[in-house]
């Protein structure tokens, strides 16, 4: 057994816009694992992530991230942090070097470690002949490229996506998923929301249902399916099931 | 068969009173409307005690000299918008590539759009107007209501001039360019409307009194003759039938020929306009890389700032704008009093360009959810980002500061005291209320929320004026100060913001 801590350890996390949006949720995620969260439209698993991300206070529960308390020492949580939103935040009049360079400082990165890191991310992205081009004329998809390039500049330890593939042409959806799996398993946790099922199903290590802000099922395909319909032969539709049973209770 | 031109035009309009709904801040037509009308009621009332004038100034036979006044200043700001219009036309694709993808001719297309931008230029202008020309009209002087028709003809003519303004600069420049400059150019010309405005006011004595004997007693065919055909709008505005239907008859024909013959420049303008934004600028960048966290916050704002010449031209204009006061306190306190009557000016100038660079700072940040999940304490982002809108405060205006310490030490150092104030309060009031807005959108702020730009404007009134008065070692410069401190005091947050707040 080792001391490592969990990367993303939640305790009763509640949240509520009049309505509750995240009910109670414990979830527990471990270094190096690949997480998908997934859930209908509404059901909480942006909330959740922007709570983790420091975006929004919870109204009540732990958040603990590399074994940091997040609501008490959100700071050094944050260094731990990567987190990736479904529309991705740019700077339209810079250029990606320029966004990259600029994470990297907030970050409080040494030049001489992200210099190099930026160009190979870039490289690796095929992003590199635009470096010096401004983001405004940039497609979905190179946004969305540039954002990823910015999230994992400084070598988070939890990385958070919220619907990462939308928008990407098949090579870059394969491009980033290789990505993905390379960083669980530099010991990278990955958490992803995603409605591309297939995703999920291919990538994912566990899988966390959630349903009106609270965890309804969670673990390995394998694990869900016995969960599901005697016939469900589908990540589908184990979901569509267990989603259904959920608002039916 | 495609859609026909009254019905496009329909729809043009359509879009144009929704942009003005949305200006108005009314969401449903209904209100749009109920506003309006009550703006030119308004506006009526206001303008009544003006109207009385022009008709006394009208029955001692001055009423073309008026309306040439009146032209001089009007032409440029119906330009400006027309130039604004343009450039939009261009450039918002909205349902652009719908029209251009339908077996629409493209000149159907610019004469619905520039038809509309010639009808928003109209009503942004005429709702100051022709109130005042109505209320002449009922004080007994009906000749004012041809000011209508006069304006209906000139904001057709600009429109008209301004499309081909527009394309000739996309054929000079190409349309990278194009949109900054057609957008810097629109607010230079509208800038002429607030100078000409006051030019004549601010004219030494006997300069003045040589123009208005040129007025009175012009030399035939001269530049003060109205019978020259350059004397034709303001004729048409004052009322007489052939300058009116010759004027009418240019406004329109200037129209026509513009909309027909550069239609297909418009859809070629249009169209690679659209290719603009995948052109992306390439720039050479060969400095090492910097991520000093102090260094990459300045650095980010100071970019995104310098790379928007627009942003910049609307920052520096208002400076433009506080002109006037120097010139009204240079003229109170006489020639001796230079240092002294630029003092405030400079002061305002300070609280307005730094309200506008705390505004860009805090409130339009693109990425601000990304911001704040980096390890970064609020604290420090707040710190970085003043610091961000001081340097550019600081850079403009040392020169001038310096050059007013040369002239008098004692008002150019009170004035670096009191500018210094009134930067940092009005940077402060946007940081304490922030608005949320894009960058572009620097110039709607204030009708955005109209209380801050009150207290902003407020601000800026209250450091200017204790500026003047501690010049003039007025002990009374304490009140001012006080105002402006209740002001902030009263804008100061009670509670945390409820938006989202970083953990």
């Amino acid at each position: 057994m080792t001391d490592t801590p969990d990367a993303l350890r939640l305790r009763n996390l509640q949240k509520s816009f009049g309505k509750k949006a995240v009910d109670g949720l414990d979830l527990t995620i471990r270094p190096g694992e690949f997480y998908a969260l997934l859930g209908a439209n509404g059901a909480g698993k942006t909330t959740t992530l922007r709570m983790v991300a420091g975006l929004l206070q919870p109204d009540a529960g732990e958040i603990f991230v590399d074994g940091i308390d997040a609501r008490k020492n959100p700071i050094e949580a944050k260094r731990r942090i990567a987190w990736l939103p479904d529309e991705p935040l740019l700077y339209d009049k810079l250029t990606p070097l320029e966004y990259l360079e600029f994470v990297a400082g907030l970050w409080g990165m040494q030049a001489e470690e992200a210099g190099p890191r930026a160009e190979n991310l870039l490289r690796r992205l095929n992003l590199w002949e635009q470096r010096n081009q401004r983001c405004e004329g940039f497609s979905r998809g190179m946004r969305q490229k540039t954002v990823l390039a910015g999230a994992l500049i400084h070598a988070p330890r939890l990385l958070m996506l919220d619907e990462p593939l939308t928008g990407l042409d098949a090579g870059a959806a394969r491009q980033v998923k290789d990505i993905l799996q390379e960083q669980t398993r530099a010991g990278v946790a990955v958490v992803l929301t995603t409605h591309i099922l297939e995703v999920a199903e291919k990538l994912a290590d566990r899988i966390g249902i959630i349903a009106d802000g609270k965890l309804i099922a969670e673990g390995d395909l394998a694990h869900l399916k016995s969960l599901g319909a005697a016939q469900a032969a589908s990540l589908e539709e184990v979901f569509l099931d267990l989603t259904a049973r959920g608002a039916a209770a | 068969m495609s859609l026909s031109l009254p019905r496009l035009l329909r729809h043009d309009l359509r879009l144009s009173w929704r942009r003005t709904c949305a200006f108005l801040r009314v969401k449903s037509d209904l209100q749009g409307v109920l506003v309006i009308a009550a703006i030119v009621v308004v506006l009526h009332v206001v303008g009544w005690w003006f109207a009385t004038s022009l008709t006394q100034w009208a029955q001692e036979g001055r009423m073309v000299q008026l309306t040439a006044m009146g032209v001089v200043i009007i032409l440029p700001w119906l330009f400006s918008q027309g130039l604004t219009g343009a450039t939009r036309a261009l450039y918002s694709r909205g349902d652009l590539d719908l029209l251009f993808a339908s077996p629409l001719p493209p000149s159907k297309i610019l004469t619905s759009r520039a038809f509309a931008v010639a009808l928003e230029s109209f009503g942004a202008v005429g709702i100051f107007l022709l109130p005042i020309a109505v209320d002449a009209a009922l004080q007994g002087q009906p000749a004012w209501l041809a000011a209508a028709p006069a304006l209906a003809a000139t904001a057709l003519l600009t429109t008209g001039l301004a499309i081909a303004a527009t394309l000739g600069l996309f054929a000079l420049l190409g349309p990278k360019r194009t949109r900054s400059v057609g957008q810097v150019l629109a607010t230079l010309v509208g800038a002429w409307f607030v100078v000409c405005a006051q030019i004549f006011n601010f004219l030494p004595t006997d300069w003045r009194a040589a123009l208005s004997a040129q007025m009175d007693h012009p030399a035939p065919g001269g530049l003060f003759d109205p019978a020259t055909p350059l004397w034709l709008p303001a004729r048409a505005a004052a009322g007489e039938g052939l300058a009116l239907a010759l004027w009418s008859l240019l406004g329109l024909g200037v129209f026509v020929a513009a909309v027909a013959l550069l239609g297909r420049a418009f859809a070629r303008g249009a169209l690679s306009a659209a290719g603009e934004a995948q052109l992306v600028q390439v720039e050479r960048r060969d400095q090492k890389f910097r991520c000093d966290r102090a260094g990459a916050l300045r650095r980010k704002e100071w970019r995104l700032l310098a790379r928007d010449p627009y942003l910049v031209s609307q920052v520096l204009l208002q400076s433009l704008y506080t002109l006037p006061i120097a010139l009204v306190i240079w003229k109170a306190l006489g020639a001796g009093g230079i240092a002294v009557s630029v003092s405030p000016a400079l002061v305002a100038v300070a609280a307005q360009i730094s309200a506008a660079l705390a505004f860009l700072a805090a409130s339009s940040e693109e990425a601000g959810d990304f911001v704040a999940t980096a390890p970064v304490s609020p604290r420090e982002l707040l710190l970085r980002k003043l610091e961000a809108v001081a340097a550019p405060v600081a850079l403009f205006l040392v020169l001038p500061l310096a050059g007013l310490v040369w002239a008098d030490a004692f008002v150019g150092a009170v004035t670096i005291v009191f500018a210094t104030l009134a930067a940092a309060s009005t940077a402060a009031l946007n940081f304490l209320k922030p608005l949320q807005n894009r960058r572009g959108d620097l110039i709607k702020t204030h009708a955005q929320n109209k209380l801050v730009g009150l207290v902003e404007h407020g601000l800026a009134l209250c450091w200017a004026i204790a500026a003047l008065l501690a010049c003039l070692r007025q002990w009374e410069a304490a009140l001012p100060v006080g105002a402006a401190l209740v002001l902030l005091a009263l804008n100061a947050p009670r509670k945390p913001r409820t938006a989202p707040q970083p953990v």
